[in-house]
């Protein structure tokens, strides 16, 4: 099994102060005072506490964040979250119930924006 | 003469004066005796209903909704459909009827019922006053429409957000509207897109293919997949725990 399919799970009397990287999936139950990267999905559960930002490819609350969240791909938001900070996605889903106040910056519509294009190297013809 | 045959009738003397009798042929139980228990056995068990039985397992009931007075403004519901309706307050008579506009129309229209404007009719110099209005058409700067309940935007309408008054506001898919001013509503829908400074007490509801821009403030935000949402927002189920304790 690759990494990136592997979830890490930091339960509920975990709580860490510093910053969470992962090229696989997240699911914090504990609190976390510091950022998190995540190359996979990120899952905030119902006791998750978070002050800091989280980006991650997807991201899925259903805790509270005091903090930016920055998806490329889509955030998630259950009834029970509680959001306090800017959002960046591409596609978006939000509950009734959330309380959320923020920036949201969520367009499905828009074309994702070209990657940069390569360097030339050095040797190869130039115009 | 035939002697009259006498008449069968079920009533309250003839119910007692039965029990009367039953009572002198010892045919009731005594007071406070228990009944045999019934023997089921020699019955034949319920035939089972297909699955795609005609038969009516659930009553539905008409749908209930909201009427307000014209007059008095004093709102109450009303189940089912009618042509007019008495107001209960005032008695104020309200007509119900629905109405589809396909042409010019420059002429008043009140009703607690719904008015459609399809894309070949344009209010001119018209004031429509309605429980729900659809508006695919165009108005004139003169005309005003003023819903107690639902106003629908789509086609190819664009009218200025001042000529309109409304409850709740949907607004059709792909259209797109923009208040320069704050917009306040209790239930907003979009399918399409709307810029706007938003103040809504119930629902936003921001549907597959929808988008909004602007200033969303509430308590209720629900974004199905597929909805767009680049806005300052400010929702609070609760209520909002900086505003001043009236």
């Amino acid at each position: 099994m690759s990494s990136e399919n592997q979830e890490s799970v930091i339960g509920a009397d975990v709580e860490i102060i510093g910053t969470i990287k992962s090229n696989g999936s997240i699911r914090l139950d504990g609190k976390l005072e510091g950022e998190m990267l995540c190359g996979g999905n990120a899952i905030l559960g119902k006791n998750a506490q978070v002050k800091g930002n989280v980006t991650a490819t997807s991201v899925t609350i259903e805790g509270k964040i005091n903090g930016n969240l920055l998806a490329k791909d889509k955030i998630e938001m259950k009834a029970s979250a509680t959001v306090n900070g800017d959002i960046k996605a591409r596609r978006l889903s939000v509950e009734d119930g959330v309380t959320f106040v923020g920036r949201s910056e969520v367009n499905p519509n828009s074309q994702p924006t070209p990657p940069p294009a390569p360097a030339p190297q050095s040797g190869a013809p130039q115009r | 003469m035939a002697a009259a045959k006498k008449a069968r009738v079920v009533d309250g003397f003839s119910v007692v004066r039965g029990l009367a009798q039953a009572k002198q042929d010892a045919a009731l139980p005594k007071p406070g005796a228990r009944r045999p228990a019934e023997d089921l056995s020699s019955r034949p068990p319920p035939a089972a209903k297909p699955a795609d039985s005609p038969h009516i397992v659930k009553t539905i009931q008409p749908t209930r909704r909201t009427i307000r007075c014209f007059e008095c403004g004093y709102e109450f519901q009303l189940s089912g459909t009618t042509r007019t309706i008495y107001c209960s307050k005032c008695r104020e008579k309200i007509d119900m009827g629905d109405y589809v506009i396909d042409r010019p129309w420059s002429e008043e229209i009140k009703t607690g019922g719904s008015v459609l404007i399809r894309p070949s009719g344009r209010l001119e110099n018209a004031r429509i006053q309605a429980g729900n209005v659809i508006l695919e058409g165009d108005m004139d700067d003169r005309s005003t429409i003023e819903c107690t309940q639902w106003l629908e935007l789509g086609g190819q309408a664009n009218p200025n957000p001042r000529q309109l008054t409304m409850r709740n506001l949907r607004i059709a898919a792909g259209k797109e509207m923009k208040f320069k001013y704050k917009l306040q509503v209790h239930h907003l829908e979009l399918l399409g897109t709307l810029e706007a400074d938003v103040e809504a007490a119930g629902l936003v509801s921001i549907r597959e293919g929808g988008h909004l821009k602007g200033t969303v403030r509430g308590a209720h935000l629900q974004v199905e997949e597929g909805g767009g949402l680049s806005a300052r927002v400010f929702i609070w189920p609760q209520g909002n725990p900086l505003a001043p304790e009236a």
